[in-house]
């Protein structure tokens, strides 16, 4: 079994979220804050895009293609709770969430079995558009309210997930064209770049407690 | 005591007192009816009593023998009728006046005597009969033989006779008539003895007179028989008459006194049921306001405790101690939740004051990074 570099970027990038999302349940195991077991889940989610375009690359089967693209999209759900579980109002006021889950669905499902999945991604580039854009969005969202409320977070840390986030999900807006152009493994090592950025920034700024109040 | 028996308690208790209510009414329906036909059988009976003496005057009237012996006939036989229910009412003793009434004796007494007076009545009355023809026939004979003489005053008291006769046979009022047509009848064979007639004729006129004298004794005593007969048979008639009246009097006096004694019952009844049901509505009452106080009485206790919590005042005790079970029981369980939500809002107020600033998304998102 040959892998191209595309390929082998994609299983890097899923490694390093999947040990993202690791670390993070870690923490999440230590201090119980929802907000660190849901960006864990996203990081599971995002890794498990990525493995399963693998699998459909080498089995050729729509399922796979359909759980893909669903991962991708309700990545933004999750990321949508955590935000919740911070204090964003307007997430449970406009049911961001449901909306999300819904669309995900949805878009997962027309993608897959109304497009033909992988083989006709180039040929429907405003489906391939909208379903990156969603996940995007969130991330550069999920960015902006680290930078909002993260003032107590060290500064680095703060800074490297921030960026990790909004590099990530203008990324996400930029794939189609550098798929078009035939730079997927491009896109997977930016990917794997700023995937890290929020890894090493979320290490940076995880601090020990001070004890029980 | 739990609310399910102080309810089932009552409704047991009013439900029996209503049936007591009811079965008294009805016995007291049921011997107020018994009254009343008791009533009504001795008033009918009665009625027919009193139609006895009508019939009575009706039976002494008769003329004939034959007519009296038909209609007595049919008198007794309702007399037999009559007698045999009035034992039955006596044995039933519906009423003590019917019961030791001697006035039905005594009115069997009278009109036995009446229709005996009667039926000698009746029988003096044929017999008069025959012997008026034979006064007719011997007067006629006399007044043949001797009329043709030409003697005026023989012919005068020979028309004499034949009006005393008259007088004494046709109005019994004239109690002298009979002696006085007896003495005219010796004054004229007087007469006919010192007459100038043939001796022949004497001889048949004194025969003739003295047969018409016997006939005249004879019939005459019974005319005066039968006029004292008249006599007592006309008393007893007034005597069953005020009889008839006096018991009409007397019973409808009983039958008053028996109906006003009814009513009484009645009354009496009436009055019980209406206290009964005067009590009942007091018992009905007094178990109303018992049990809604203490019902009320425990809630009212525990709403009011309740919004004196709800004011804020967590300090207030809700223990309703009522004699209803389960509002106790209501009440000590809301305590022990308002001890339970006491020391919740404590805890929530020590917790808000400790980690006031933790709420915040900066120290959500601050908390996450914390291990």
């Amino acid at each position: 079994m040959e892998l191209t570099l595309a390929e082998y970027a994609i299983l890097l990038i899923s490694f390093a979220r999947i040990f993202i999302s690791g670390f993070i349940f870690w923490a999440y195991t230590k201090n119980r804050s929802k907000i660190a077991l849901y960006f864990s889940a996203f990081f599971l989610l995002f890794a498990l895009q990525g493995i399963f375009r693998i699998t459909t690359i080498f089995t050729g089967e729509l399922i796979f293609y359909f759980f893909h693209v669903l991962t991708l999209t309700l990545g933004s759900a999750v990321i949508f709770e955590a935000l919740h579980s911070i204090g964003v109002k307007w997430i449970r006021e406009y049911k961001a969430t449901e909306a999300i889950i819904l669309f995900s669905i949805l878009i997962s499902y027309y993608d897959t079995f109304v497009l033909g999945g992988l083989n006709s991604e180039l040929a429907n580039a405003p489906a391939m558009i909208i379903t990156l854009a969603t996940t995007g969005t969130a991330l550069i969202i999920s960015g902006y309210y680290f930078y909002l409320f993260g003032k107590d977070i060290p500064k680095i840390g703060r800074m490297l997930i921030v960026e990790g986030f909004i590099l990530e999900g203008i990324l996400l807006f930029f794939t189609p064209s550098l798929v078009r152009l035939g730079l997927v493994h491009l896109s997977f090592a930016f990917g794997f770049v700023f995937t890290l950025a929020i890894g090493i920034g979320w290490f940076f700024s995880t601090t020990k407690k001070q004890g029980k109040r | 005591m739990k609310l399910s028996t102080l309810m089932a308690g009552s409704f047991l208790f009013m439900g029996i007192i209503l049936l007591a209510i009811g079965i008294f009414g009805t016995l007291s329906i049921q011997e107020i009816q018994n009254k009343y036909t008791e009533l009504h059988n001795v008033s009918e009976h009665i009625e027919k009593f009193n139609q006895f003496t009508p019939k009575m005057v009706k039976l002494v009237n008769t003329k004939t023998i034959e007519e009296f012996e038909t209609q007595k006939k049919a008198f007794e036989t309702e007399e037999n009728s009559f007698m045999q229910e009035h034992s039955k009412i006596s044995e039933e003793n519906y009423f003590d006046i019917i019961a030791h009434d001697s006035q039905t004796d005594k009115f069997s007494i009278i009109s036995s005597e009446l229709i005996e007076a009667h039926k000698q009545f009746l029988n003096h009355g044929e017999v008069l009969v025959k012997g008026q023809e034979l006064e007719e026939t011997q007067y006629e004979k006399l007044v043949i033989l001797l009329s043709s003489h030409g003697n005026d005053g023989l012919e005068t008291d020979i028309a004499k006779i034949g009006l005393l006769s008259k007088q004494t046979l046709y109005n019994y009022k004239n109690k002298d008539s009979f002696s006085k047509w007896l003495d005219k009848i010796d004054s004229v064979t007087t007469e006919v003895k010192e007459s100038d007639i043939t001796q022949v004729e004497k001889d048949s006129a004194i025969e003739i007179l003295t047969e018409y004298k016997e006939i005249v004794s004879t019939y005459g005593n019974i005319v005066v028989s039968q006029k004292n007969i008249e006599k007592i048979r006309q008393d007893k008639i007034d005597e069953l008459i005020l009889l008839n009246q006096q018991v009409q009097q007397e019973r409808h006096k009983a039958i008053s006194a028996k109906t006003a004694e009814i009513e009484a019952i009645v009354s009496d009844k009436n009055n019980i049921i209406y206290n009964l049901m005067i009590f009942t509505l007091l018992i009905s009452i007094a178990l109303g306001i018992l049990i809604s106080h203490s019902i009320s009485g425990g809630i009212r206790h525990i709403t009011e405790n309740v919004e004196e919590i709800s004011k804020g005042n967590f300090n207030v005790e809700i223990d309703s101690k009522t004699s209803i079970e389960e509002i106790n029981m209501l009440g000590r369980a809301l305590d022990r939740i308002m001890k339970t939500m006491k020391l919740a809002v404590l805890e929530t107020e020590f917790r808000y004051k400790n980690t006031k600033d933790s709420i915040s998304p900066e120290n959500k998102l601050n908390e996450a990074f914390r291990v």
